[in-house]
C-alpha cells in the first residue's frame, strides 16, 4: 500500500480521496469476508459449547469474580440443557492434607457397586457409558493383568478360582499424563489429587495415551443423563456435567474429600474393601495401612509412584 | 493513515461478531420453577449395610422381645447341641470349628455373650466376643481399616459412622455370601470383542 500524501492539514485532494477511500473499502470488505471465515468454526462450535466457554481463561488464571461468573454460566447451562437446578463450586485443596487410597483384594468380590456410586456421584454420562473405574477379574496366584477380564458376567461373585482388581486414577505422585498436555489442562493439586480444567482440555488425548493405567476417558457426546439422576452438589474440577470431547478422570471426588467426606466409592463398598484419608496425618487408618500392611502399587517400573495402594489380608 | 483506519474497522468488526455471537441462550437464567430439584444429603447412592435389619423373631408375634431369657430362665439345652431345634430351627451353624452355642452364648444369662474366663459380655458389644478368637481382624476394626466406614475422614468436619461386625457378618455364619454384581460394562464398538476399556464411541 502507498504511503498516505497530502494527508497533513487541510482539505484533501479529491482523486486521493476518492482513490484512498476505495482502498479502505475494498480492503474493509475482505478484512470482513475474511473474519466471517475465521469465525465459521468458532459458530458452529457455539450449538455445542457457549462462546463465553470457548474463550474461557485457564482456570488458574482466573480472578475470583471471573471465577465466581463462570460458577453461574454452568450452574445455568446445566438448568438449560438438563432441567436440573444444581450448585457449582470452586473446592480448593485443605492445608496439611494429602490424600491416600488404599483397597484390600482379599476383601473386594468385584460388585461393582463401586463403579455403579462413581456414576452416580460424579454424573458421568449414561450413553456413551463411561466409567472411572474398572474392576478387572483376575486369576487367582496371578498378577499379571494381560490375563484380567474386564467383562466377566457372573450370575454371583467372587467366581472360584478368581479374585478383583479395581483400578481407578492412581492419582500419582509423578504423573505422566500431566506432562505431555499440550495446554496444560491437566495438573496435580498440592493435595495429591490430579485434576483436569475441563474447558481448558482441547481433548487430544495424549494423556491417555502416557497414563499406564488407562485411568482416562474421552468424552465422545454430550453427556445424557436424566435430571432425577443428576447430582447437583458439582465441583468446577470434579463432578460437574463435562462438555463434549474432553479427556475426564477420578477425582477422589474432591467435592466431596475437601470437605472432610470419604469418596462415594469407598462409602458403598459392602465388604468394606476400601480405605482412605490423609497421608500427612499419623493417625489417619491410610497410615496405619502403609505402617502395618505389606502393600503393593500397580505397575512400579513405571515410575509413576501411585497414591493408591493395595495388600493383600484376610 | 489508511492502515490505522482499516485496523479501527477490522477491530470494530471483530467486536460486533463477538457482541453478536455471545448473545447466546446460556448466559441467560433459566425459569426455577421448571427444574428439578434433588437433595444433595443421602440422595446419591445406598449405604446400607449388607445384612441390614435384623430378621424378628418368630415368638415376636406373641408379645416375646429379643430377650433370650424369656425362653432360657426355664430351658437348659445341653451345652452340645445338634441339630438345632424350635426357634433356632433356621439357623445355619457354619463357624468353622466353632460348633458349640455355649462358646459365644453364656451358659446362664443367655442375654448376653460370654468371655474366656465366664464372665458376661453385653449384648451390644458384639466386637469384644468376636476379638476372642479374631484378635488381628478386631484390632484392623479398631483402627478402622476392617469393615466398612461412612460419613467423614476428617472428624472435624463431621462424623463417622463404623459398621459393627453384626452388620456384615452373619454370626453363626460369617463367611461373606457371594453377591450378584452389577452388569459388566458395555463393549466397545471398535474393540471386536476384545478388551478394549468402557469408553464405548458412538
Amino acid at each position: 500500500m502507498n504511503a498516505p500524501r497530502g494527508t497533513q492539514g487541510g482539505a484533501l485532494d479529491p482523486t486521493l480521496q476518492r482513490r484512498s477511500f476505495l482502498k479502505a473499502g475494498v480492503g474493509t470488505m475482505a478484512a470482513l469476508a475474511s473474519l466471517a471465515g475465521i469465525s465459521a468454526p468458532l459458530r458452529s462450535v457455539n450449538s455445542g459449547v457457549s462462546l463465553d466457554a470457548f474463550l474461557q481463561q485457564h482456570y488458574k488464571r482466573l480472578t475470583p469474580d471471573l471465577l465466581d461468573q463462570i460458577l453461574r454460566r454452568i450452574e445455568n447451562e446445566v438448568a438449560r440443557d438438563y432441567g436440573a437446578k444444581v450448585t457449582v463450586r470452586d473446592i480448593r485443596p485443605m492445608d496439611g492434607v494429602e490424600f491416600g487410597y488404599a483397597l484390600n483384594l482379599s476383601r473386594c468380590n468385584g460388585n461393582r457397586k463401586c463403579v455403579e456410586a462413581c456414576v452416580q456421584e460424579n454424573n458421568q454420562t449414561r450413553d456413551p457409558q463411561m466409567q472411572y473405574i474398572r474392576v478387572l477379574e483376575m486369576p487367582a496366584g496371578s498378577l499379571d493383568v494381560e490375563k484380567s477380564d474386564l467383562y466377566y458376567d457372573h450370575e454371583q461373585v467372587p467366581a472360584k478360582g478368581k479374585y478383583y482388581l479395581p483400578v481407578q486414577c492412581q492419582q500419582c505422585q509423578n504423573p505422566p499424563c500431566t506432562k505431555v498436555c499440550p495446554v496444560e489442562a491437566t495438573w496435580t493439586e498440592p493435595d495429591g489429587i490430579t485434576v483436569i480444567d475441563y474447558n481448558w482440555c482441547i481433548g487430544c488425548r495424549y494423556c491417555m495415551a502416557a497414563c499406564p493405567y488407562e485411568a482416562r476417558r474421552f468424552n465422545w457426546k454430550q453427556a445424557e443423563i436424566p435430571p432425577e439422576e443428576i447430582n447437583p452438589n458439582m465441583g468446577y474440577l470434579s463432578n460437574r456435567i463435562r462438555p463434549m470431547g474432553v479427556v475426564e478422570k477420578c477425582t477422589y471426588c474432591l467435592h466431596r474429600t475437601r470437605e472432610g467426606q470419604y469418596p462415594a466409592c469407598m462409602e458403598v463398598c459392602p465388604t468394606g474393601a476400601r480405605v482412605f484419608g490423609n497421608m500427612l496425618d499419623p493417625d489417619s487408618e491410610i497410615n496405619y495401612i502403609l505402617k502395618n500392611k505389606r502393600v503393593y502399587i500397580l505397575k512400579e517400573d513405571a515410575g509413576t509412584a501411585p497414591r493408591f495402594f493395595y495388600y493383600f489380608d484376610v | 493513515m489508511i492502515e490505522s483506519r482499516l485496523s479501527q474497522l477490522l477491530t470494530l468488526g471483530l467486536g460486533i461478531s463477538i457482541v453478536l455471537s455471545s448473545c447466546s441462550p446460556y448466559a441467560e437464567p433459566v425459569d426455577a420453577a421448571s427444574l428439578y430439584v434433588r437433595e444433595v444429603e443421602g440422595a446419591v447412592f445406598d449405604t446400607t449395610p449388607i445384612r441390614g435389619e435384623f430378621v424378628p423373631l418368630h415368638y415376636k408375634k406373641a408379645g416375646f422381645t429379643y430377650r433370650c431369657t424369656e425362653c432360657h430362665f426355664s430351658i437348659q439345652p445341653p451345652p452340645r447341641q445338634n441339630p438345632l431345634q424350635s426357634e433356632h430351627a433356621n439357623i445355619t451353624l457354619d463357624h468353622g470349628l466353632n460348633t458349640n452355642c455355649l462358646s459365644c452364648h453364656h451358659p446362664r444369662n443367655r442375654d448376653v455373650y460370654v468371655d474366656h474366663d465366664g464372665n458376661e459380655i453385653p449384648a451390644d458389644q458384639p466386637a469384644r466376643l468376636c476379638s476372642k478368637c479374631h484378635g488381628p481382624t478386631y484390632r484392623d476394626w479398631e483402627a478402622g481399616i476392617h469393615g466398612r466406614q461412612n460419613g467423614h475422614w476428617d472428624t472435624s468436619k463431621g462424623g463417622r459412622s463404623k459398621l459393627f461386625c453384626v452388620q456384615c457378618h452373619d454370626p453363626h455364619s460369617p463367611k461373606f455370601k457371594t453377591m450378584t454384581p452389577l452388569p459388566p460394562p458395555k463393549r466397545s464398538r471398535f474393540s471386536n470383542g476384545r478388551d478394549s476399556g468402557p469408553d464405548s464411541a458412538p
